[in-house]
């Protein structure tokens, strides 16, 4: 009944805050769930171009066999441009059918200047590299000529390297920007610092199972308390060659990193508005109810029950609600499609859909629905809960008697600083509600700035930064024994260590042989090969040996045959696959092309014939995809949808701000509009008036900021070191020019706020405001 | 002796609403107000005694004709010079108080801009109001005479040439609204202040120089008042 009389009054009697509240709960559930939107999105285009489902461009390997098939890329339709990255010529890879683990055919020049990306040099001779190990059993040196044979038919073979166990060592190095340190590469160490490293990091039996070997890396990551002591002793002996997170960084972290960074963005810096929004709106319940108290008065003592008084309140917050829902999710949908949009370059990103993303919306909008109707509830129980005529009695509030000596001091102040300090004082409990209200957003925008400035400083190093850095360790591989071997050689120390170039830099130990591998890996924790199919740990001594692709040709030697190697026969294992990768960005529509081929998956694996051979079909040369990513594009993609979000925050924060603002001035102005026309009609001019107004807003923002700065602060620090995974990769910056930005934020507020006091005061009509009754 | 015109009105209306619902709270009023006088401005509710007196005051604009003071137009003063105006000229009691809750009464007294700070001049004029020791008291704690002798407080310690009041007693009892009307008597004898009062109740037009009679917002009747009676001879 209540309901059917006054709803609609209410309303239109209140018609800019039930507004602006409907816009503020719109604007909060649309960037709540427009962010996850945003995030599922990005996520959605990270996976498929970590995966390889998407790409603008792609990676295509190819055997250097020859100079001609390097060269004829170059014809291949649609290829706009190259690149040599040859950095993984032992490349280890598992599979159903084989481990690739040695390769031969080059001589070390030629490995030097794959490594520089120089211009490839056919190899002369045909030479192997041989493991120290096996070398060592069966008294075999560099420039040995060998017999490598099958079924009785010999080929003749030098031996061009000794080379040292691939599982002997690998080192990595993370750098901690939170010291200045970056970096991801190799480390130098003397033996005895280096064992000082593994006993701190209980890393000495690290285990490298190929590209399992990062997941490896990045557990050590939580050992950063370990190495934190561990660096302050040894930090001036380290040293990195070079900082390699660039583009040598693997994108399995930096994809980790960004996901579960963007996650932290994407979620709590919407959920910390919508905790702010929804104090807002408790504060904007409290007004309205309290404005109509003389209202609820009059009900209760026409005899209304109090519920029902509560029910007209709860529907009214309920309408708001509702309407912000509606608003919001088209919102939302816009935001998604926004992200979505940035994403479509690629092909293979999914349609367009909202039911991804229908409990999210749930979730959402139960929240803002259980946020008001908290709010009402809240605010209801100040004031319906009180008798009618208390409810009727509005000048029931005790004033601070100052005293008569403060008094003589303070009626001598110019009128509006004494105003404005007396409005304060009597009504320090709003004073203090608003004060908290803006610390509340300081910290929530301040911290957000902090977290955005530590991500940007991130994503500055991760990609921007390609010097040398001194670092801090972060992880070893390798036994002690080799390690030792390895660093003790003053050659092998001026060279960078890259995981996944080991055989490489190994050969580089041993420049004097001017010869080639082959490898026997021995039994060990260090390298733990696996078969795929079965699961079984595979150590060559037990098994038998790895030859390459090449000299698997050569024998006409397949996984399972026996081959013999100086007069001994051994089961191959495994046949390896030597990749030079070259990069080669080909456009969208000719990847299209391709797809049309018939090439349906873009994921390809090296191992599934059919796919190898269609696209060896189409691009006419033996060519083949291992993965069709750009991590460049994810990284652009990142960027893109980071900057979005955080824009999209920044804008919906400044128009909360305003309408907060607008509201909140108008609000008061309202309520006290009395009181300005009873200054007014005592000659008091505008300026004074609002003066007044400011001078009190002024002192409010004032307080908080020095109380919600420091807050902030501490936020800010609180979000850095606890919502992101790895705090060494993002560290808090403290950002002085934080504070700075906070005061402008400060006068620009106060400018906003004085211009909405002028222009609601000056379109009071005083005579109508003075008659009013009390 | 020759009467010196301080405010004149010249076809003075100020309307409300439009169209069907336009409604004249005011129409062609055209009336002088001498320095020194008690002005009674008579009338019942609604007859637009307080429209009048709001345009007078310069609360409120005129929707056409012109209000004098000392021959200048107020009608045609920008925002700024008609608040310098209601600063400098004007004093204004209402029939409810309109005071600051937030404010003592000292506080208050000096709400003004201009208003004179001097504590031993307020203190006497409390005295001379009746509201001895009461400075420092918040109008919650005061009665309602009281609240209204606050307000005049006020009105008179802005030192205008008029004090305008809109029915002053309308919100008192009667002995409150007697001793209001005291004292609104010696400040009009005493200090020869210029007093207008709008009132429907008649017995106090009888204390006036000159009644003026407001019927459907347009003047019906002047009369000076040759017998005048005082404050403490109104009947209520």
């Amino acid at each position: 009944m209540l309901i059917k009389q006054y709803l609609l009054p209410l309303i239109k009697k209140q018609k800019l805050l039930f507004i602006a509240m409907a816009i503020m709960s719109a604007l909060t559930f649309g960037m709540f769930v427009g962010s996850s939107y945003a995030y599922d999105n990005y996520k959605i285009s990270s996976d498929n171009y970590f995966n390889g489902y998407n790409y603008p461009s792609a990676f295509i390997t190819t055997d250097f066999t020859s100079e001609a098939s390097f060269d004829s890329l170059k014809d291949v339709e649609g290829v706009k441009d190259y690149d040599i990255r040859f950095h993984n010529l032992f490349n280890i890879n598992i599979d159903d059918e084989y481990l690739n683990v040695v390769l031969n055919t080059f001589k070390q020049d030629d490995f030097t200047k794959y490594a520089n990306m120089s211009d490839y040099v056919e190899a002369e001779d045909f030479g192997i590299y041989v493991d120290q190990q096996f070398a060592d059993a069966h008294n075999i040196k560099a420039g040995d000529t060998v017999n490598l044979g099958k079924n009785g038919q010999f080929c003749s073979c030098t031996v061009s390297q000794i080379v040292l166990n691939p599982e002997c060592f690998c080192v990595y190095a993370l750098g901690d920007i939170r010291t200045d340190n970056i970096g991801y590469g190799s480390i130098y160490l003397n033996y005895d610092d280096l064992e000082k490293f593994l006993a701190a990091l209980q890393l000495n039996t690290f285990g490298l199972d190929s590209n399992q070997a990062l997941l490896q890396i990045d557990s050590a990551y939580d050992k950063q308390k370990v190495l934190d002591n561990c660096c302050d002793e040894l930090a001036p002996k380290v040293q990195v060659s070079q900082a390699l997170i660039d583009e040598d960084t693997p994108p399995y972290i930096l994809s980790r990193e960004f996901d579960t960074q963007f996650s932290a963005i994407s979620e709590v810096v919407p959920l910390a508005f919508l905790i702010i929004m929804s104090l807002i709106f408790i504060l904007f319940l409290i007004q309205i109810i309290k404005k109509h108290s003389r209202e609820i008065g009059i009900f209760l003592a026409s005899g209304y029950q109090k519920t029902a008084v509560y029910g007209l309140f709860a529907v009214y917050t309920l309408l708001i609600s509702a309407l912000s829902l509606i608003v919001g999710f088209i919102l939302s949908i816009f935001m998604g499609y926004l992200t979505y949009s940035l994403y479509q370059s690629g092909i293979y990103f999914p349609e367009w859909t909202t039911n991804l993303f229908f409990d999210k919306v749930l979730i959402s909008s139960l929240v803002i629905v259980a946020t008001g109707q908290i709010a009402c509830a809240i605010s209801a129980l100040m004031f319906i809960k009180s008798s009618p005529m208390d409810a009727l009695d509005k000048n029931h509030q005790s004033y601070v008697n100052l005293g008569k000596r403060a008094e003589l001091i303070i009626y001598r102040i110019p009128n509006a600083i004494r105003l404005a300090l007396n409005s304060i004082l009597q009504n320090f409990r709003n004073f203090l509600v608003i004060v908290l209200g803006f610390i509340a957003s300081f910290v929530l925008i301040f911290s957000s700035f902090s977290v955005y400035s530590s991500m940007q400083e991130y994503i500055n190093y991760t990609y921007d930064v390609q010097n040398n850095y001194d670092a801090q360790v972060v992880s070893l591989s390798g036994s002690v024994d080799d390690l030792r071997t390895v660093l003790e050689s003053s050659d092998y120390v001026t060279k960078q260590l890259e995981y996944d170039s080991i055989i490489t830099e190994i050969s580089c130990g041993d420049k004097t042989k001017d010869t080639s591998v082959i490898g026997f890996p021995s039994d060990s924790d260090m390298l733990q090969f696996k078969d795929a199919s079965t699961g079984d740990k595979l150590t060559i001594p037990d098994k038998g040996i790895f030859i390459d692709k090449l000299t698997a040709d050569a024998l006409n030697a397949k996984v399972g045959d026996t081959v013999e190697f100086c007069d001994k026969k051994f089961e191959v294992k495994a046949i390896t696959a030597m990749y030079g990768e070259q990069y080669q960005v080909i456009s969208v529509e000719n990847m299209a092309k391709i797809d049309e081929e018939k090439y349906v998956n873009s994921l390809v694996d090296v191992t599934d014939k059919k796919d190898f051979e269609k696209f060896c079909a189409y691009s006419q040369y033996s060519l083949h995809p291992i993965f069709a990513s750009d991590f460049k594009q994810m990284e652009i993609n990142f960027k893109k949808s980071f900057n979005l979000i955080i824009n999209i925050i920044v804008i919906i924060a400044i128009l909360l701000g305003f309408i907060v603002v607008l509201t909140v001035s108008k609000m008061t102005m309202e309520r006290q509009k009395r009181t300005i026309c009873i200054l007014r009609s005592q000659g008091m001019s505008l300026t004074a008036i609002s003066n007044y107004w400011s001078i009190q807003m002024a002192i409010q923002l004032l307080v908080a900021f020095l109380l919600g700065m420091p807050l902030a602060n501490l936020a800010g620090r609180f979000f850095v070191s606890n919502l992101c995974s790895d705090a060494s990769y993002f560290p808090f910056i403290d950002d002085f020019s934080i504070y700075l930005y906070a005061f402008v934020f400060i006068i620009g507020f106060s400018i906003l706020t004085h211009l909405v006091i002028v222009l609601f005061i000056s379109r009071f009509n005083i005579a109508q405001n003075v008659q009013s009754r009390e | 002796m020759e009467k010196t015109c301080l405010i004149k009105t010249e076809n003075l209306t100020k309307t409300f609403g439009k169209n069907k619902g336009l409604h004249y709270a005011v129409k062609n009023v055209s009336i002088e107000i001498y320095e020194g006088e008690f002005l009674v401005i008579l009338g019942h509710s609604a007859c637009g005694k307080s429209t009048l007196l709001n345009c007078i005051s310069g609360m409120d604009r005129a929707t056409s004709g012109h209000i004098y003071y000392k021959g200048e137009d107020i009608t045609k003063l920008s925002d700024r010079k008609l608040t310098f105006y209601r600063r400098d000229k004007i004093a204004f009691v209402f029939q409810f108080f309109n005071l600051l809750y937030d404010l003592t009464s000292i506080g208050n007294s000096v709400l003004a801009p201009g208003s004179n700070k001097n504590y031993d001049e307020i203190k006497k004029l409390f005295a001379d109001i009746g509201l001895e020791n009461k400075e420092f008291e918040y109008p919650k704690n005061l009665s309602g005479g009281q609240q209204q002798r606050v307000a005049i407080a006020r009105a008179l310690n802005k030192k205008s040439e008029v004090l305008i009041c809109d029915e002053p007693t309308g919100a008192l009892d009667e002995e409150s609204g007697r001793a209001v009307l005291s004292l609104l008597e010696k400040i009009n004898q005493r200090d020869k202040k210029t007093v207008v009062l709008v009132t429907h109740t008649a017995e106090i037009a009888k204390m006036a120089d000159r009644v003026i009679f407001l019927k459907n917002g347009e003047v019906a009747d002047i009369t000076i008042n040759s017998h005048k009676i005082t404050a403490a001879e109104v009947e209520y």
